[in-house]
């Protein structure tokens, strides 16, 4: 096992190496660079820019963006090597010391919606397969259908309507109460518990079929434990195998919800750095994340190996 | 089967619980608080992310109350004291502005005539945007309440070009270093008690702030201000209570707001004029005077007015919007028979596919265009097939049109440059329209609008400079250099009813004589 997560740590190095020539490469290649974002984003519709030219050539100067693009890489390359992932070109602060001062926000609104997912998709999935075709199978497969079709910012300001304005049990935006972390996670939380659930259900439903349960019903074993300790352990294999895709669609999903909500994490922060071309905060975020994928990757497939003895028998063979 | 729906109701029934349990009211702190505590909080997508006055983006504090200008200017462009009580050209090349007596920084040291030029000085070295607009400037302080500016050439614009520098102790900043960000040392009515860089700003009183509410007026002691970045959410956290104002007002919230009066106040800036901008340089059809005329008599702006703006717009007259003391009474009329029979006189024949061409050339163009103008350029694209042009749009988002635009890569742009109110007509005229200007985007050149625009930029005589201006904006309108269409309010301050004081003329600025009632 050690080997083998050794082995797979080892090959993370290169991915993240490539995926960082590319980010470096591709945040260039956009139109737009970070000297006009920062001088023009907050100029009046009619300011005499008649100066631009030279002002925009000073900055440029001043943040390094004249030099080579080799020289460039090559100095930052060798700061995340150091552990520095350099400066916002905005702000003038360290990109490390604004990533760590927005992830706990990130990971409170992360944890509450994966909470949400588990509280409203474990149910309604055990429901759905438990009673299928009846009226509540259809109620929890509608509901989770709207939840895969209705987007994360309409879904907010839905909710924000009605307990914030009509209700008026809930703040509309902001971060510090536990108030505020409820219409931001229920938003995050229910969309990825859609699909979640519909994976759970179809995943009971094929269990349910197979004939180590016809077995079990003959030994006489109670449905309940059937039901939750036998066709609900290998129904979650396949939703454990989509923990990468939930984790990367809980930080996806924040960005929309962190913008509607104005929810101080790291979503709201990266589009502000796409939207202003900052190109060191862009970078560090995309090896951050991928660094972060490989990693949630890696305890899946561990993870999977405990859950699925075929597997382990699979990976002794080979 | 039983006990999982029993189950699975216990668990809603808890969450609803928790629901419930976590909320409580979030209205009424405001109407509670008793007038000598009153908090305004408001949301904006401009929150600084730093109080030095000198970063790019801490342009905020000045509307905020934090911070304040030597000069402030208007919403319709006209100057109004700051720091500054009055202010006069001694010479051509010297202004000299009278200092309010007896002002202080936060930390007691002296605002006067010394500190508040080492204050711009600092601006002109580090200040990114004042780099440019104070490099020909210099400042002394032959008295404690005299400023004095130095130009190198004689410039009538100086105390508008001052209008967006806030005042703060240089000493101190050179003193506390980064700390300053965060803990500035500044002039304005509000001290910031809580603040989180692009989030959050908690500012309350300064007690020695020059210009206190009289004994027994009531007036804004505290404000809460918060990043609200999408449109909808900071309009529904006025509905809700949440806040009592918002300083970014779009058009579908400002209709939303407008069916409320009774609960909701929008107080408009000066309106800008939406214009089009067309590449003379590049695109040779551009620069047939015909093929413009036809472009601008085929835009119709009623259209477009009720259309796109849901009639938050008046048909533009001429660069400056209607209304100012130096704009122009020449709007065009739609008329697309009038724009059909340029084209036609032009030689520009229609084609089987009913595109006009000349000479194997097709009337064809590619409309530069970015989010909130997609909709203008879609609706112009259908009003120009009517006369035989052929667009194409080429949609990007905000930041790469600025590059394309000051790379001329475009042929026809919803850029807004936007005509506007100013103290500064000179200085934007010349960006517009002055040539071999980066920001003339489309690369229009008539030597007589230079000239004139030249002679502006050295007229103190305000009457006079009001005609001259007046006379390039007839040009450039006969010209068609841009195409203007219609002039309306973009981020207009919505505040609810019970705030009281707002300067209409001031909207989105936190003064100390505002309150809100209960």
């Amino acid at each position: 096992m050690l080997r083998y997560v050794l082995v797979r740590l080892a090959t993370t190095v290169p991915v993240l190496w490539g995926i960082s020539v590319v980010v470096f490469s591709l945040v260039r290649f956009i139109p737009g660079d970070p000297s006009h974002a920062i001088l023009l984003s907050m100029v009046d519709p009619g300011a005499d820019l008649s100066s631009l030219e030279q002002d925009l050539a000073r900055l440029r100067a001043d943040l390094g963006l004249d030099r080579p693009y080799l020289t460039q890489y090559a100095d930052w390359l060798g700061n995340v090597l150091a552990g520095n992932l350099g400066t916002s070109l905005r702000s003038g602060d360290p990109v490390t010391d604004e990533l760590w001062r927005r992830l706990p926000a990130t990971l409170e609104l992360a944890g509450a919606a994966l909470v949400v997912m588990v509280v409203v998709a474990v149910p309604t999935g055990i429901v759905g397969a438990a009673r299928h075709g009846a009226a509540a199978d259809r109620l929890a497969r509608m509901l989770a259908l709207v939840g895969v079709s209705v987007p994360g910012f309409l879904l907010g300001l839905l909710l924000m309507y009605g307990f914030s304005v009509h209700l008026g049990w809930l703040p509309t935006s902001g971060h510090g109460t536990p108030a505020h972390l409820v219409l931001p996670a229920v938003t995050l939380g229910l969309g990825l518990a859609a699909g979640t659930s519909r994976l759970l259900r179809a995943g009971l439903l094929d269990a349910l079929s197979q004939p180590y349960m016809v077995t079990a019903e003959a030994k006489g074993l109670p449905w309940r434990q059937m039901l939750l300790r036998h066709a609900l352990r290998n129904a979650l294999l396949p939703v454990l195998t989509n923990t990468g895709l939930i984790v990367g669609g809980l930080f996806g999903g924040a960005v929309i919800v962190e913008t509607v909500f104005s929810w101080p994490g790291i979503g709201r922060y990266i589009v502000d750095a796409i939207t202003g071309r900052d190109y060191p905060v862009i970078q560090a975020f995309v090896l951050a994340m991928s660094l972060m994928y490989g990693l949630v990757n890696l305890v899946v497939d561990i993870g999977y190996r405990f859950a699925d003895p075929r597997v382990r028998v699979e990976g002794a063979e080979a | 089967m039983l006990k999982l729906r029993t189950r699975a109701a216990v668990t809603a029934s808890v969450l609803i619980l928790a629901v419930s349990a976590c909320g409580g009211p979030t209205t009424g702190e405001v109407s509670d608080a008793p007038a000598a505590q009153q908090t305004l909080r408001f949301l904006t997508i401009n929150m600084p992310r730093s109080l030095d006055p000198i970063h790019i983006d801490a342009q905020r504090i000045l509307e905020n109350g934090l911070a304040e200008s030597l000069v402030i200017q208007r919403d319709d462009g006209t100057l109004a004291p700051g720091l500054a009580t009055a202010w006069k050209a001694v010479e051509p090349t010297v202004w000299e502005f009278e200092l309010r007596p007896g002002v202080t920084f936060w930390s007691g040291a002296p605002s006067d005539g010394t500190a508040i030029a080492a204050s711009l000085d600092r601006h002109k070295a580090k200040n990114t945007r004042a780099k440019s607009v104070l490099a020909d400037m210099t400042f002394s302080a032959p008295t404690p309440t005299t400023l004095r500016v130095t130009t190198t050439k004689p410039d009538p614009s100086v105390p508008f070009r001052l209008t967006t520098y806030g005042i703060h102790n240089a000493a101190e900043a050179d003193r506390r270093g980064a700390a300053f960000n965060s803990d500035p040392d500044l002039t304005g009515f509000l001290k910031p008690t809580k603040f989180v860089p692009g989030e959050t700003l908690v500012a309350e009183a300064n007690p020695s702030y020059w210009n206190k509410p009289a004994a027994g007026k009531p007036g804004i002691t505290k404000i809460e201000a918060r990043l609200g970045t999408d449109p909808q959410a900071r309009m529904l956290a006025l509905r809700s209570g949440d806040a009592e104002a918002e300083f970014n007002v779009e058009i579908d919230q400002r209709l939303q707001y407008e069916k409320n009066k009774d609960k909701f106040t929008v107080h408009s800036p000066a309106p800008t004029t939406r214009n089009i901008w067309l590449n003379m340089a590049k695109v040779p059809a551009l620069r047939d005077i015909n093929v413009r005329k036809a472009l601008d008599l085929a835009a119709d702006r009623k259209g477009l007015i009720d259309g796109l703006n849901h009639g938050f717009a008046k048909p533009a007259t001429g660069h400056f919007p209607a209304g100012l003391p130096y704009a122009i009474d020449a709007g065009t009329t739609t008329d697309q028979a009038a724009a059909a029979k340029l084209l036609d006189d032009a030689g520009w024949v229609v084609g089987a596919d009913g595109v006009r061409t000349k000479d194997g050339q097709r009337l064809q163009f590619k409309i530069l265009t970015y989010t909130v103008f997609q909709p203008l350029a879609i609706a112009l694209q259908s009003q120009w097939k009517k006369i035989g042009v052929s667009t194409e749009l080429t949609p990007v988002e905000t930041t790469a049109s600025n590059k394309m635009m000051l790379d001329g890569d475009f042929e026809i742009a919803t850029y807004c440059s936007c005509g506007s109110a100013t103290g500064d007509i000179p200085g934007q005229l010349r960006s517009f329209y002055r040539s071999g200007v980066v920001s003339n985007y489309g690369g229009y050149t008539n030597p007589q609008v230079d000239t004139l625009i030249d002679q502006l930029g050295t007229e103190f005589d305000q009457q006079k400079q009001h005609e001259l201006a007046k006379q390039v904006q007839q040009l450039v309108h006969d010209d068609v250099a841009l195409i203007y269409l219609y002039a309306s309010t973009q981020w207009g301050a919505a505040y609810t009813n019970k705030v009281r004081g707002v300067d209409s003329n001031l909207s989105r600025r936190i003064l100390p004589t505002m309150w809100v009632t209960g």
